[in-house]
């Protein structure tokens, strides 16, 4: 197979392997699923939650309540289960969840020869590189979950990134409607615009942890083009496909192994750092080491834009119930607590400065914490 | 190991899974006709058969006789499907010979 032969990605700017019939079409059929069920039977939800004395009272006042959230989501969540649109907008995300790996994996399998031959075809160096450390202790939280229903977690099948870069991200995800997302927002967008949320003109080096693959440093490289880019990850699986990508693409950056705690990067080091979807996947403990090592590998005045969904003081009752039920049915352990705590203070109280906390969504996501390091 | 989900969702298991069936079936119906209107894509293209024929087209005679015994045989199966009757081996047999 030559780089010619393969068909244009819906989502990366190089060409690769794109799912038979069958497989496309069923992943194809989720997304449509999970972007109307979020969209218009979740509204019907949340005018039943509305309707509902109980949950019109705790809607007013869903911020200032003198409780702990457990005690208010448990409330909230009681109301919500009330109806039986809210019970089945459940059953349907959690249909979806499943189904994209029970059809993705199955269809990735029907393309694993054109998927290893696209493998081989090599690449035009971009002058990136990927520094693996089999050394790093990777944290019992991280292998041993089986994030949002991933079989195996993260590095459990070896074709992973065919299922997500040509399934479940082109084709599913791109319709919105799942966790915070909302139906019909554009994901590559949002992380465009979290990006933007760095507050000075230009950036000289900018580094992500927990990087994953190369979504989120694509678009800090679409903001600043000028900015030399550095990301890290615990996921061997995911740093490959991120080094990979950035070299099709011709934009060089270094990936490093790296617990986001330790980036054995030396202090004072780095303009700017963003963090993407990576504290909700880490326990309360790790995400303030995780700040305080932000703060000393940035130059002093040097900034930190952080995007996460939104803490439950900042969305409607029925959006946080939502949100909590991620960590049982989705297999994200951490997305309540993470939520409880306003992170902007907890940055204040560790030396940050020009802390602030906002959406730029219209439901509440994308949510931005920044703040930057003293002068 | 993913595993089920600890509770059914709508409070009732067997409602639970109906609705997984019958989300499943929609997901094939949409495999299905997805890949039908791809083939009459194609088959316009090169030139074979135009959609317009196909819409055109009147099953008479044998095909028609056949698309009709089909169509009983699905409504039989799936609306039939909801009572239960009994059944021999004879009931069984009389009926694959249908
Ligand atoms: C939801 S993904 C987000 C990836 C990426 N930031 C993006 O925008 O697509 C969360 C990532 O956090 C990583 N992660 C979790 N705990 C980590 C830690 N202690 N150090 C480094 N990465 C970690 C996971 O491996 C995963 O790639």
């Amino acid at each position: 197979m030559t780089n010619a032969s393969l068909p244009e990605s819906p989502i990366t700017p190089f060409k690769t392997v794109s799912l038979a019939q069958r497989g496309r079409a069923g992943m194809e059929f989720l997304g449509s699923l999970q972007s109307f069920v979020a969209g218009t039977v979740r509204q019907r939800a949340r005018a039943d939650f509305n309707a509902d004395p109980e949950g019109a009272a705790l809607a007013q006042n869903w911020a200032q309540r003198n409780e702990p959230w457990s005690e208010r989501i448990a409330k909230a969540k009681a109301v919500a289960e009330r109806s039986t649109t809210y019970r089945y907008d459940r059953l349907m995300q959690r249909y979806v969840a499943e189904e994209v790996y029970t059809k993705g994996i199955p269809a990735t399998e029907a393309r694993r020869a054109e998927a290893e031959a696209f493998y081989a075809i090599p690449i035009k160096p971009a002058g990136g590189s990927l520094e693996l450390d089999p050394s790093i202790p990777i944290p019992k939280y991280h292998s041993e979950t089986e994030w949002h229903l991933m079989p195996g977690g993260w590095d459990g099948y070896d074709l992973y990134g065919i299922t997500m870069g040509s399934g479940v991200g082109p084709l599913v995800f791109v319709r919105g409607g799942f966790a915070a997302v909302e139906a019909g927002d554009d994901l590559r967008q949002q992380r465009i615009d979290v990006a933007k949320q760095f507050p000075k003109k230009s950036y000289g080096r900018i580094y992500e942890p927990g990087c994953g693959g190369f979504g989120t440093l694509a678009a800090v490289h679409k903001v600043f083009p000028e900015a030399e880019l550095v990301g890290s990850d615990l996921s061997p699986h995911l740093l490959r496909q991120g080094h990979m990508g950035a070299e099709r693409m011709g934009i060089k950056v270094d990936f490093k192994q790296r617990d986001a705690r330790d980036t054995k990067e030396p202090s004072n080091s780095v303009d700017g750092v963003i963090m993407y979807a990576l504290q909700h996947e880490m326990p309360i403990d790790v995400n303030i080491d995780t700040l305080k090592e932000a703060l000393r590998i940035l130059k002093p005045g040097g900034d930190l834009v952080m995007s996460d969904p939104p803490p439950f003081a900042a969305v409607h009752p029925l959006q946080a119930v939502v949100l909590d039920w991620d960590t049982e049915h989705r297999g994200e352990p951490f997305f309540t607590v993470t939520r409880e705590v306003e992170w902007a203070d907890v940055m204040k109280e560790l030396g940050f400065v020009n802390v602030e906390a906002y959406t730029i969504g219209a439901q509440g996501y994308p949510y931005i914490v920044r703040g930057s390091k003293p002068a | 190991m993913v595993d089920a989900p600890k509770q059914p969702y709508t409070g009732d298991e067997m409602m639970d899974n109906l609705i997984r069936m019958n989300t499943e079936l929609m997901s094939e119906l949409w495999v299905l006709r997805d890949r039908v209107t791809i083939l009459e894509h194609m088959l316009q293209e090169k030139g074979a058969i135009s959609r317009k024929a196909i819409d055109d087209f009147v099953p008479t005679g044998d095909l028609a006789k056949e698309l009709v015994r089909e169509r009983d045989g699905l409504v039989e199966k799936v609306v039939g499907g909801a009572w239960m009757q009994g059944f021999s081996v004879e009931s069984l047999v009389a009926k694959a010979k249908k």
